[in-house]
């Protein structure tokens, strides 16, 4: 889970800057006694150690400069004010690290309607030992405010940040239950951009049985919004281990906002309701057109309610590169928890190792 | 896998200042520190200019000092068995990125461990070395540095280390032929793995080959399928 990024030191004065510095160049370099006006490259600094500096630097501080400041301000007294004067390495981010090991491309799940990506620590645990899990949680959980209102700009916001995070590729989308459409919307960015999606993963969503492509279609938010609603208190009902939900909301609450916050609810992030708000107007508004990729549809066996197209849930025509259905043991709600977890990881792996190989 | 992209130990041809060197090739000499350090140390005033005796001076580490110096020296002759000309009529200029260069032809130099190494080439050239430390904790660098099939390449059941140094010195030395230099973002730049990559319009071939156990060498040139040759200086 996301670790916590707390200064060890202080980075209130130049003086202390400095001294954290020297502490670190020395041990970088191997060599003693450096003085503020000690320049990093006459004391055999070269590009590796170079990197490394960067890195313990933001290990210890928070604070990652970018490299080639390094040659402008190659002495502790200049790289020491240049650390100074910036801020923090922003930490709040919707991308959190489920998984973190593993040599397979990284597999980046969005958010259902619960928001927040814990439903997707179960998985975690069954998912193969060299496959990397991203979940992506809702924008605006950290209180500060989400500045998009629809489907494109959250999707790009999310794309963007696993860009951040991996510029290069291939990648591995995933949605559950409304996070489907965000998913989908994110690979079209991925795709304009050239790049490779080797898996677009739906899981249990429903679109509808309209061709909404020229009109904003009402009926096919209201259907999603079904399925929202119900799986608003999923968290309460579902999550096995309370406390480490608990713990874990704590964490993140403490981590990115007051004390007050604390207070809150802890089966809830405080600012849920009108995250909620927000994300429920996007939906609402955003026409899904089809796209030029493979969808490959998760659907539960058992369906509690009733649905106009119950085979392929809506997906058959916006998959213009054909849509694969697998069916998965559970309902809606429950397909990702157990005893039905360790059975979806595998499904699922399975179908990821089938794309990747390609 | 990692055959494919490293090489074993050339075979060096022995260099001693009177071989005449044709501008067309891809050059790679390599200088072994301490037994040209001992053979060349009271020529260097003679040869060197005043500014880089100045510069000597301000390493920390009497080995840097001496690095830095023989370097310097060996270069000027290489260079002018390259430019007809004598070592001390060698004028050295940087470039915007820092990287000493030369009027008439390319070079590039590395150092690390025992040995300094030098490319030459008539085109653009980059070449990094590397000494396999074996305490190197380069687990936290991965990350920055490589991108995500990189590092499935590097992090297999043997040789980690040694992949991880060989990828290093593949991305730098493209790096350094460019003239890009250590860029911010080098886990965008997915290339370490190909023998050719194109890059801002130009098409690089790398190479990567051992010196001695402990030793990783890249070059990157501008023309694909060049005759390198090696070259021991002393």
């Amino acid at each position: 889970m996301d670790e916590e990024k707390s200064p060890k030191t202080d980075l209130s004065t130049q003086n202390s800057i400095e001294k954290t510095l020297i502490s670190i160049w020395e041990r970088v370099l191997n060599i003693k006694d450096l003085e503020p006006n000690t320049d990093f490259f006459d004391s055999g600094g070269d590009s590796l150690t170079a990197l490394t500096m960067v890195s313990m630097v933001e290990q210890e501080t928070g604070k990652r400069l970018p490299i080639s400041s390094l040659f402008e301000n190659p002495t502790i007294e200049q790289f020491a004010r240049l650390l100074k004067d910036i801020k923090s390495t922003p930490n709040w981010s919707c991308l959190v690290n489920i998984k973190k090991s593993g040599t397979k491309p990284a597999m980046y799940i969005v958010h259902g309607s619960g928001l927040n990506i814990l439903v997707f620590n179960p998985l975690a645990k069954y998912i193969n030992a060299q496959q990397p899990l991203y979940g992506i949680q809702a924008l605006g959980l950290n209180g500060e405010k989400n500045p998009h209102n629809t489907i494109e700009g959250i999707a790009k916001h999310y794309k963007d940040e696993i860009l951040r995070n991996d510029p290069v590729g291939p990648y591995l989308l995933a949605g559950y239950s409304s996070g489907g459409i965000l998913a989908y919307e994110m690979a079209k960015g991925f795709l304009e951009i050239g790049k490779d999606v080797k898996m677009l993963a739906i899981l249990d969503t429903y679109v509808g049985d309209r061709y909404s492509y020229t009109t904003i279609v009402k009926e096919f938010s209201k259907k999603v919004f079904r399925q929202f609603k119900k799986l608003l208190f999923f968290s309460k009902l579902f999550i096995k281990n309370p406390k480490e939900l608990y713990q874990y909301q704590i964490k993140i609450i403490k981590l990115k906002l007051n004390k007050n916050a604390i207070k809150a609810h802890p089966e809830e992030f405080p600012y849920q309701k009108e995250v909620s708000k927000k994300y429920d107007q996007a939906f609402s508004n955003y026409i899904m057109k089809p796209l030029d990729i493979e969808i490959d549809l998760f659907k539960v066996k058992k369906r509690i309610y009733f649905l106009d197209d119950p085979f392929y849930l809506g997906w058959s025509k916006y998959a213009k590169k054909g849509l694969k259905v697998h069916e998965v043991t559970g309902d809606h709600k429950t397909f990702l928890f157990p005893p039905n977890d360790q059975k979806f990881a595998e499904v699922f792996q399975s179908v990821i190792d089938e794309k990747i190989k390609n | 896998m990692i055959e494919q992209l490293l090489n074993p130990e050339p075979d060096w041809s022995t260099f001693n200042n009177y071989n005449v060197l044709d501008k067309k090739e891809i050059h790679v000499f390599k200088i072994r520190i301490n037994q040209n350090h001992q053979k060349f140390q009271e020529k260097y005033i003679k040869i060197l200019s005043e500014e880089e005796l100045l510069k000597a001076n301000k390493f920390a580490r009497n080995e840097d000092s001496i690095r830095y110096l023989l370097s310097r020296f060996a270069s000027r002759f290489i260079l002018a068995n390259y430019l007809l000309t004598s070592p001390t009529e060698i004028q050295f200029h940087l470039s915007a990125n820092k990287k000493p260069m030369v009027d008439g032809v390319e070079f590039n130099i590395s150092h690390s461990g025992a040995y300094i190494v030098m490319a030459i080439a008539p085109g653009p050239i980059g070449i990094d070395l590397e000494y396999i430390k074996e305490d190197f904790n380069f687990d936290d660098l991965l990350d920055d540095c490589f991108s995500v099939t990189e590092k499935q390449f590097i992090l297999q059941k043997n040789e980690e280390r040694i992949r991880f140094y060989l990828l290093w010195t593949r991305k730098e030395s493209l790096l350094k032929a460019t003239g890009e230099g250590l860029t911010n973002h080098l886990n965008q730049l997915d290339c370490s793995l190909s023998s050719t990559i194109i890059r801002n319009q130009t098409s690089y071939c790398i190479k990567s080959f051992r010196i001695d156990r402990d030793h990783i060498v890249s070059v990157s040139g501008t023309n694909e399928g060049v005759k390198f040759q090696y070259w021991d200086y002393s």
